[in-house]
């Protein structure tokens, strides 16, 4: 048969790259590879978009290693770490031409975990451990939980200790409380809303007419505290001596609006006015210990992965992201020698996910630590960065997570769905070394209807899902730019922000 | 345009006749005393005297050979302090020059010759002087620099010292020389490589434009340098074509590059101009420190990226590596 018999294939549409077995199983209208190609409309590809400077400064950042969104109250900017061999740096970047910073140097710091609350961003440094041939993630080292409040200044270490000292207190001008022997303290308040667990503790015997006097009240050593409030027990029948051992209360309209002054005169009160509890703050952390995934779950913040313990789970007060309990405000997912590599909030169930296993707890309403384990999958989980997020949120989409397991990129909608979303480039996916998942990293963009996933060579797979969000119709390509590639993040809605390192 | 004279040898290459600390033994020695650095210092060096002598009687043969380098200070242009071969300024041509010395022997006959070899430009040279007497002058024609340097200069005589036992031999030179005139030249080239910031085996190209007059003749090049930031010199070999000429020479940058800013070096071979050219720098992509924060921009053709070695950091605009697709087996 000559070749002018051969009957013409068209090919209308160009699929993307199918990597899955054998070559020449690729279907027609794929590609057995391709590179640096993007998709536009629903059948036509082209060069991808080139890449620009995202920062108009003489010295623009180096050594990219990690970016976050961070929408502060009035701006969505990012939050950057770099990383010189030693120290870990991370830098406010604002915009094009501000960049705060750095407003945190610690050494070791190759990665860090962070979330955005109320304006604020919550920091936790961690790096890459072996434990054998397995390499994981997990808390730094004596390090902690930072807060940082968007204005440039230093993070500063979250959470803090109690007030210490001794403070005077007589009868004050004439007034109204119940007579009778309470205990007073007080509870330092920081510029991030943080109180203290009540210190200064100190008794004293009321008088029915008399309201009371506090004098050489202590100030707080902590230059970020900004209120000192009155708690108070009421009154105590008997005193067995222990100051810890009783419950106090905030004293309604006692509060010292500064860390200056040292006296608060003339309080009255009753009993019956004692009704907010100041005593689960004796039970907080004054220093949080660092994790590696950081997330907000019904506005409690959620630290997973210390160093100490890689299985345990740290949940905030309702709140209060620095208040964590260290008894009612502890999860701890079943222990299999792998550590908590994520945790996400999907249709009002928390998440956790390992490497290689998916649990979840609902909040009951009651303490976490009280929130029953359901075991969602034995056999998937994800790594470090391996949950989409999606716009500029630095969260969840909305209605399912996009999960980067080791069969593949899967959605996730309380179950992983099979196949997974990287069918068609099961291969190459997985020829990627697991000990270098932590590596990767996904945003989802909904407005350019693509996923951006950071691999583990440093290149870029990205998925267009426009003629469909299934395993059949996205169409994958790979990306590869000189620099080698850390991280994604999505700023203003639909721009691309990618962090490059040296080339490996 | 501008003078220059070679101040001082770098080395003796060879020596016959030994040297002589006192100057009473047979030997050489300058005014200075016997030692080598004495003899550099004294061989090229106006006013200066070296000295041969001997206290034998019979024929006295000695001969003397100095050696240049490129690295050894030798060069004093319009009087300067002395600077190497390689430290002359990027076109620096000799329009001229002259060696000229005072031969003085007293105790003796000479009875062969004083020999002056320089640089292979000259077939030696031979003067018999049957008296005492001075000998000045011999013109040298326009040279480069790495002639004078390259080659070696030598002073040779015999003398029968018959007779004058009760004498000591001496044969002066003094007055010696090496001079010149210099110009600096410039000229027009373009350094073009195949993309905007090459990689190793990309082909680097050097042009010229004919129609240029002051073009530069790429085929008086004689080596390519490639110089590294810590000024390591990169030898690098032409790619010998037939397209290689006056007008056009190749290169290909080297897998040893481990510095993303280079700089390319040419030398001539002293037709056009003497000593080195820098050509230009190039930035290298494969080793860019181009790290930083970057954001795709729809529609750009290009990617621009940070050069962070640089001070101030600057930008380099390079293609998007290699976009393609290749299509499923077709049966």
């Amino acid at each position: 048969m000559s070749v002018r018999d051969h009957q013409p294939i068209p090919i209308n549409t160009f699929n993307g790259l199918w990597n899955l077995g054998d070559k020449d199983s690729t279907p027609s209208d794929h590609f057995q590879d391709c590179e640096n190609i993007q998709f536009v409309g629903n059948s036509s590809f082209g060069v991808r978009p080139g890449i620009g400077l995202s920062q108009d400064v003489d010295v623009p950042l180096a050594n990219i290693k990690r970016i976050y969104n961070y929408p502060t109250q009035t701006a969505n900017t990012i939050i950057v770490l770099t990383y010189d061999g030693t120290n870990g740096n991370i830098y406010h970047v604002v915009d094009s031409t501000t960049v705060f910073g750095p407003i945190l140097t610690i050494a070791g710091m190759t990665d860090f975990a962070f979330i955005s609350y109320a304006g604020r961003g919550y920091i936790s440094p961690f790096s890459d451990y072996a434990n054998g041939d397995l390499t994981f993630q997990k808390g730094l080292e004596s390090e902690f939980l930072y807060v940082y409040t968007g204005d440039g200044t230093a993070a500063r270490k979250a959470a803090g200790d109690a007030l210490t000292g001794t403070m005077t207190i007589a009868n004050g001008a004439a007034g109204a409380t119940d007579p009778g022997l309470h205990l007073f303290g007080f509870v330092s308040e920081t510029d991030t809303g943080y109180l203290s667990p009540p210190g200064v503790l100190t008794q004293f015997t009321t008088s029915a007419a008399s309201s009371v006097s506090f004098g050489s009240v202590p100030v707080s050593t902590d230059l970020h505290v900004v209120k000192r409030h009155l708690v108070a027990t009421i009154v105590l029948p008997t005193f067995n001596g222990d100051l810890e051992g009783y419950t106090y209360f905030f004293v309604p309209g006692a509060t010292i609006n500064n860390n200056t002054d040292t006296f608060l005169n003339n309080i009255s009160f009753y009993d019956a006015d004692l009704l907010a509890d100041a005593s689960h703050l004796f039970d907080n952390y004054s220093e949080i210990p660092a994790g590696s995934s950081l997330t907000i779950y019904h506005n409690r913040l959620v630290l997973s992965c210390t160093f100490t313990d890689i299985s345990l789970s740290l949940v905030s007060q309702i709140g209060e992201p620095e208040a964590i309990n260290q008894i009612s405000g502890l999860i701890v997912v079943p222990l299999d020698g792998n550590p908590i590599t994520n945790a996400q909030e999907l249709r009002d169930v928390l998440y956790y996910f390992k490497r290689s296993r998916t649990v979840s707890y609902a909040d009951n309403g009651d303490d976490p630590s009280t929130w029953q384990l359901v075991v969602v999958d034995n056999a998937l989980g994800t790594s470090v960065h391996g949950i989409a997020t999606v716009l500029d949120s630095g969260n969840s989409s909305v209605d399912y997570l996009i999960v980067c397991t080791y069969q593949g990129v899967s959605l996730f909608n309380g179950k992983y769905v099979i196949p997974e979303l990287s069918w068609k480039v099961q291969s190459r996916w997985k020829s990627q070394d697991r000990n270098l998942f932590g590596v990767i990293q996904i945003v989802n963009a909904p407005i350019q209807k693509e996923i951006y996933i950071i691999m583990t060579n440093r290149k870029m797979l990205v998925g267009n899902y426009l003629n469909g969000f299934d395993y059949k119709k996205i169409r994958w390509s790979p990306w590869s730019f000189y620099p080698g590639l850390n991280t994604v993040a999505i700023a203003n809605i639909d721009e691309i922000i990618l962090g490059c390192d040296l080339v490996s | 345009m501008g003078s220059f004279n070679i101040t001082r040898a770098a080395s003796i290459s060879a020596l016959t006749g030994g040297r002589s600390p006192a100057g009473t033994t047979e030997g050489w020695f300058s005014s200075a005393g016997g030692s080598t650095d004495d003899l550099l210092e004294q061989a090229i060096s106006s006013g200066k005297v070296l000295v041969y002598v001997s206290d034998d009687e019979g024929v006295v043969i000695g001969s003397i050979s100095l050696g240049f380098d490129q690295n050894t200070p030798i060069f004093s242009l319009d009087g300067g302090p002395a600077i190497s071969f390689n430290s002359l300024p990027s076109g620096f041509k000799v329009l001229g020059a002259s060696a000229s010395w005072t031969f003085f022997s007293a105790g003796g006959t000479i009875t062969d010759f004083i020999g002056f070899q320089l640089f292979n430009l000259f077939s030696r040279v031979q003067q018999n002087f049957p008296s005492i007497a001075g000998f000045t002058g011999l013109s040298i024609p326009a040279m480069s620099a790495l002639d004078f340097i390259d080659l070696e200069f030598k002073l040779d005589f015999s003398i029968d010292t018959t007779g004058f036992v009760s004498f000591v031999t001496c044969c002066d030179f003094t007055s010696f020389s090496l001079t010149g005139t210099y110009s600096i030249e410039s000229f027009q080239y373009t350094l073009k490589t195949p993309v905007i910031a090459p990689t190793t085996g990309d082909v680097i190209t050097i042009t010229s434009d004919p129609k240029n007059p002051l073009h530069l003749k790429l085929d008086d090049i004689t080596t390519i340098n490639i110089i590294l930031p810590d000024l390591t010199v990169v030898p690098v070999t032409a790619i010998v074509t037939s397209t290689l000429s006056e007008f056009f020479l190749q290169f290909i940058l080297p897998d040893i590059i481990t510095s993303p800013i280079i700089t390319i070096q040419v030398v001539g071979n002293g037709t056009q101009f003497s000593g080195s050219i820098d050509l230009g720098q190039l930035i290298t992509i494969f080793f860019l420190n181009g790290t930083g924060i970057y954001k795709l921009v729809p529609g750009k053709t290009n990617d621009t990226l940070y050069v962070q070695d640089l001070d101030p950091v600057q930008t380099i605009d390079v293609k998007i590596p290699t976009p393609f697709a290749k299509t499923g087996f077709l049966p």
